[in-house]
């Protein structure tokens, strides 16, 4: 069991008490339940006037309780106030423990998905980045709900059935002996025939299941390919290979479900059987007391019915049992890869300094390679200084680093040689929120949240004014087109609202980050998604504006990079040359090739 | 992506029998095993219902009639039971009961396993041929209907749809016989012991009917909103999962992790809710068979006031359980009910996709001659030479926006013809009415000089190769991807063709060669090189017409030579259309067509167009600053300096 401690103790994190106290009341309310059907017995036995003296303690404690032999003998009527009496008890309780288990098991699952997405908002991005989004989803949210139903509706039914199944058969004892053996005599059996039989039928439904995902693996290649098919008119051939697919799962359909009729219907003889000999044995008992009034082994007829009214009532529990428990290796793996999830380290974003930060930055001798490829340098020996305020720029060829440095800055990735400043403080000293918090980063592919626009530009700080957000808006060019919109500010964006396009998404994405007002601004190549005439616009509104950020552009344009205070060009993760535009377009190299071209092309 | 697509619940109230009615098509072909499934219910109703209590009454009741048995002067075998079956009367002796219930319950389990078996069988018959028919439609739909729907929503209707609904027919249709079997057994069996008792108990089920409806209604409602909320925080978290790397460059951890808590509570509040009803559900029903039963122990002694015992033990005990007879099959009945609720849109919507008519047909006597799609005649397809003409045609994919204005083009034999223009400037629209994958509004294509309406859609589309932007690679072998393009391709034919490509040495150097398996998607392989085994698999149909729709838009650097040279080799001897976005790829071709809002405003060649500094000028340099540092460069070095063109 301590596989499943780690997952277990989040969601019973403060409902330890709650959650195990339910099984009391699950207790307590099967007990009344089991003494309402016990009624019967007492009253058949007090229509038939069975002498009290046969009678077993627990029927005399009955009798004695409810007024005596002689008054309830007499008045039969009183029964139906009796039994009315543990139907409320029963009920009562049953109401009661029901919504106590809701409140629990409501509250379990909030407390694990609550706990699974902040595991997975606090994995370090190179770990992220190395797993699928889907396996993550599928852990946070298919996995969760196996695991949270295992917990409560599956150990809730293992306990269900086992109470039922003491409190009826200590009943029995108390009553009976020889009924009790017998009514036990075919469960086990039963449990195990199930146990075995089912896992059988749940291998075919695993079989079914996979030709169920291929048959709709073909379906979305066909929906996808739809191009391709009818201008190859495979039509016809398209309907015959899906035959194929219907095919097989049909018969692996029924292959799974025969057994699963055999299961039920072979199995509906164990429970019939048993409800029949207990009824016979439990006849024969009767008959052994009409034969002889004194015989030991003699029941009444009060018995017998209630022998076999609880038979009914515990039969069909042990075969749910077996069924839940056979079940239980898949709750098992669905926790494993949940605490897999939950043992990944966190990013410590919370803990370091917390310097004034104006925006000076300086990278000294920094050289990197990504997890994956030790060996090769993604970032070798970069050395530079940018004083609060400038702007600079860095260009290269696809996959020469640029992105690279702007991640080492902001610390998604920790440069393993040199040292980056801030302000002269050690980058890798300030706490990561807090250094995230005053750069800016703009990625490359914006991403905006399904929220309105105006959500989307205040999540990084609430409390901003509309002024605020108008101010970034028109530098980042996006007022106009945002108030062109049906509902301005408030119109939703992403799958359910308005489709925005690259560059308005990017605009958009470029406002947020201004609104922070942040003392380092970075544009991740997100200016090549604008065309130049609003790139110009917004690097003209930059200038302009009151917040001074030291702002570093990673850009293809030449236009672009021109004004800068630094130009800075890699090449293959090293700095190829460096310096201010007209030193660098009088030099021998890379951008004064591209600038070149690119002044042709204007 | 198909699977991020989520779908809204209808919510439906009322119960439309004309949405039914469509599916008895379905149930009606499998009458034999309804019958049988009808039988098995009847005998499992019978065994249930009647035999069962009869029987328990008979042994509570036996030593009433048999007697005083004091010193055993009667042998339990001996000892009579007095039954009576749905009005009929008879003594049967304990021995004989024995050996009856024993075969009964034998007997039952064949019922069952025969109940169960066919209720499956046919559950899965109209789920496949739901499927089936919605498959087929599918491929006989025209493009315009693909425009329209998105492809979740047709893997939604085929898979979600069609599995709810044979669950439905067999489950909860059929087994309202089951629950009416069972009813009518209760009822009989109730009615032939004592009808005054009956009446009683009748007489409380319109107040459980109520409670079951009304409680059903509420729970259906709640759960479908614990439901919607519970998607809704599967979609947050997707969207939050994508979006991991912006939470973490604005820090914004504390804020999204705020969203979370308010989200899982909200699904937590729905869900309790949801529960805290059927919690009260449960107790409420069983307290109300409990008073029944009360009433039925004070109201017994009344009608055996003459008989000289009180209250008679046997039939006490028979109408508590009937009580739970009555019961239960309310309860199942509401159930159902909700079921039904639950899958109408399902309904609905899948025979929306059935019923809908494909726009774009042959007339009756193209298919007469030709075929249809399913079936081409190709032994009476003429041969097709590869003359194109565009004869005054005028299109628009809904009646308010022509997007294709009066375009008259002459694509003679032989000829390649690249078209070029902006996102929206009608280039796909014309290769799309090419292919007639849509066809004219006005005007008539002509090919080798007859309008080709006149031919069938099998006949047009045999003759051509057609490349689309992103390859698509289907699950299975090297080989079977290219024998996509000609069903009936040998294995030399393959090799041949890609040997002419070039890609032959490439295959052969993947581990199993030609039976390279390549899984979803082919990702194994680069772009370039799915994209080569596209084109592989649009000629090895040997088209005399061959399209390449933005075939290289998405080509990695490394292959873009191997691609660049297997075009040009495809090229050959055939009348192609080239549509690029990448501009680098149509410099060689003999005829530029460039495109505005749906006309044509520039032909001519690559460098005829350059010198006219117009708008293919202008095109050409915008994209030239899309590019990269390095494709700039690159580009700049193969077309501007070695192909001499002015700038």
């Amino acid at each position: 069991m301590s596989k499943i401690s780690k997952a277990k103790d989040i969601m019973l994190k403060g409902l330890r008490f709650r959650y195990y106290f339910y099984f009391v009341l699950l207790f307590i309310s099967l007990v009344f339940y089991m003494l309402g059907t016990y009624t019967t017995k007492a009253l058949i036995d007090a229509i038939n006037k069975e002498s009290y003296e046969t009678m077993d303690f627990l029927e005399k404690a009955f009798f004695d309780c409810f007024g005596g032999y002689d008054l309830l003998t007499n008045n039969i009527w009183i029964f139906a106030i009796i039994l009315i009496i543990f139907a409320l008890l029963s009920g009562g309780t049953a109401a009661f423990r029901f919504v106590y288990r809701a409140k629990t098991s409501t509250q379990m699952g909030k407390q694990l998905q609550d706990a699974l997405f902040y595991k997975v908002e606090r994995l370090p991005y190179s770990q992220v980045k190395g797993m699928k989004n889907g396996d993550i989803l599928q852990t946070c949210t298919r996995d969760e709900d196996v695991f949270r139903r295992f917990l409560t509706d599956h150990m809730y039914s293992i306990f269900y059935s086992i109470f039922i199944v003491i409190i009826a058969l200590i009943i029995l004892f108390i009553t009976n002996v020889e009924i009790t053996l017998v009514t036990m005599a075919l469960m086990p059996i039963m449990f195990i025939y199930s146990f075995f039989l089912i896992k059988e039928v749940r291998k075919r439904y695993r079989a079914t299941d996979d030709s169920e995902g291929e048959m709709t693996a073909r379906v979305e290649e066909n929906l996808s390919s739809v191009r391709v098919v009818k201008a190859f008119n495979n039509e016809a051939y398209e309907i015959n290979n899906f035959e194929n697919y219907i095919n097989d799962y049909k018969k692996k359909f029924i292959h799974w479900r025969k057994m699963s009729a055999f299961f039920f219907s072979s199995s509906d003889i164990f429970i019939f059987g048993q409800i029949l000999l207990t009824t016979v044995f439990g006849f024969y008992l009767c008959y052994l007391r009409q034969v002889d009034p004194l015989h030991m082994a003699g029941i009444s007829v009060g018995t017998m019915v209630i022998a076999f009214t609880y038979t009914d009532t515990i039969v069909w529990p042990i075969r749910d049992l077996a069924t839940i428990l056979s079940n239980v290796a898949r709750a098992y793996a669905a926790v494993e890869r949940i605490n897999l999830l939950l043992d990944s380290p966190d990013e410590d974003i919370y803990t370091g300094e917390k310097p004034v930060i104006t925006g000076d930055i300086e990278f000294k001798h920094v050289s990197f390679s990504f997890p994956d490829e030790p060996t090769n340098h993604a970032i070798e020996d970069i050395s530079f200084k940018v004083k609060a305020g400038q702007t600079i720029a860095i260009m290269g060829k696809t996959g020469s680093g640029k992105s690279t440095l702007a991640y080492l800055l902001n610390r998604l990735y920790d440069y393993q040689n040199g040292e980056i400043d801030i302000d002269g403080i050690n980058i890798q000293k300030i706490e990561k929120a807090w250094l995230r918090k005053h750069i800016a980063l703009i990625l490359q592919e914006p991403f905006l949240f399904s929220k309105t626009i105006k959500d989307n530009l205040t999540i990084g700080n609430k409390d901003v004014t509309e002024d605020d957000i108008k101010k970034a808006t028109k530098i980042s060019q996006i007022h106009d087109s945002i108030n062109k919109f049906q509902y301005g500010y408030n119109t939703p964006v992403g799958e359910r609202g308005t489709t925005l396009s690259g560059g308005q998404k990017q605009r958009v994405a470029i406002a947020r980050s201004l609104i922070l007002n942040s003392p380092v601004l970075i544009f991740d190549d997100s200016l090549s998604a604008v065309d130049t005439e609003t790139d110009y616009n917004i690097r003209q509104a930059l200038k302009n504006r009151d917040t001074k950020s030291t702002t570093i552009i990673i850009t293809h344009r030449i236009a672009t990079a021109k004004d800068a205070d630094l130009i800075i060009v890699l090449n293959n993760g090293k700095i190829e040359s460096m310096g201010k535009h007209d030193e660098l377009v009088n030099k021998e190299g890379l951008y004064s090739r591209i600038y070149k071209i690119q002044t042709k092309m204007e | 992506m198909a699977s991020a697509y989520v779908e809204e619940s209808v919510v439906t109230d009322k119960l439309n029998f004309s949405v039914w009615i469509k599916t008895v098509k379905y149930i009606k072909k499998l009458w034999p095993i309804v019958i049988v499934l009808l039988l098995c219910m009847f005998f499992q109703a019978f065994y249930d219902s009647s035999f069962i209590p009869v029987a328990n009454a008979a042994l509570i009741d036996a030593f009433e009639l048999n007697g005083p048995l004091i010193g055993g002067n009667i042998s339990i075998w001996e000892i009579m039971l007095d039954f009576n079956i749905l009005g009929i009367r008879f003594l049967l002796s304990f021995k004989d009961y024995l050996i009856l219930s024993i075969v009964l319950v034998v007997l039952r389990s064949f019922a069952m396993f025969g109940l169960f078996f066919s209720m499956n069988y046919i559950e899965m018959e109209i789920m496949t041929d739901l499927r089936r028919d919605a498959f087929k439609r599918i491929q006989e739909l025209s493009f315009s209907y693909f425009d329209k729907t998105p492809s979740g929503w047709l893997i939604a209707r085929l898979n979600n749809d069609a599995a709810s609904i044979g669950e439905v027919l067999s489950y909860s249709v059929l087994r309202i016989f089951q629950i009416a079997f069972s009813l009518i057994f209760t009822l009989v069996t109730m009615f032939t012991q004592s009808w005054q008792l009956s009446l009683i108990i009748l007489a409380t089920t319109p107040l459980i009917f109520v409670v079951v409806m009304v409680f059903e209604k509420l729970i259906l409602k709640l759960s479908r909103e614990a439901r919607s909320a519970y998607s809704y925080f599967v979609g947050w978290l997707a969207e939050s999962i994508n979006g991991n790397k912006t939470i973490k460059t604005m820090a914004i951890e504390e804020t999204i992790r705020e969203e979370c808590e308010e989200i899982t509570d909200n699904v937590r509040k729905k869900r309790l809710k949801t529960q805290r009803a059927s919690g009260f559900f449960w107790p409420c029903v069983d307290f109300l068979s409990y008073i029944t039963t009360a009433i039925i122990i004070l109201v017994v002694p009344l009608f055996n006031e003459n008989t000289s015992i009180v209250i008679d033990a046997a039939m006490l005990v028979l109408f508590i359980n009937f009580v739970s007879h009555i019961y239960n099959p309310i309860r199942q009945f509401a159930e159902i009910f909700a079921d039904l609720m639950g899958t109408q849109a399902s309904v609905e919507k899948l025979f929306m996709l059935i019923d809908t008519k494909p726009t774009l047909v042959d007339t009756p006597s193209v298919i007469k001659k030709y075929g249809d799609i399913f079936n081409n005649k190709t032994e009476n397809f003429e041969e097709l030479y590869g003359d194109i003409k565009f004869d005054h045609v005028s299109f628009s994919y809904n009646p308010e926006v022509e997007v294709i204005h009066d375009l008259n083009i002459h694509i003679e034999k032989g000829t390649s013809l690249a078209i070029v223009g902006e996102t929206g400037s009608g280039k796909s629209t014309t290769v799309n009415l090419l292919c007639r994958f849509y066809e004219p509004t006005k005007g008539k294509i002509l090919i080798d000089g007859i309008d080709y309406k006149e031919r069938s859609v099998g006949w047009l589309r045999s003759n051509i190769g057609f490349v689309q932007q992103t390859p698509f690679i289907f699950k299975g072998t090297i080989a079977d991807n290219i024998r996509y393009g000609k069903l009936n391709a040998t294995k030399e034919e393959i090799i041949k063709v890609c040997k002419e490509l070039d890609i032959h040495n490439f295959i052969m150097s993947l581990k199993d060669g030609y039976d390279t398996y390549l899984k979803d998607g082919g990702n194994e392989l680069s772009q370039g090189q799915k994209q080569l085994i596209s084109f592989a698999r649009a000629i090895v149909r040997n088209p005399k017409i061959l399209i390449l729709d933005e075939a290289t838009s998405s080509i990695d650097t490394e292959t873009e030579h191997d691609i660049q040279d297997a075009i040009n080799k495809m090229l050959v001897g055939r009348t192609s259309l080239i549509i690029a976005h990448r501009l680098s790829t149509i410099v060689d071709a003999s005829r530029i067509l460039v495109m505005k809002d749906g006309v044509v405003v520039e032909d001519g060649n690559h460098k005829e167009l350059m010198e006219k500094k117009g708008y293919y000028h202008k095109l050409y340099t915008n994209q030239f600053k899309e590019l990269n540092i390095g494709e700039q460069i690159d580009q700049y070095e193969d077309q501007i300096v070695n192909k001499n063109v002015n700038i």
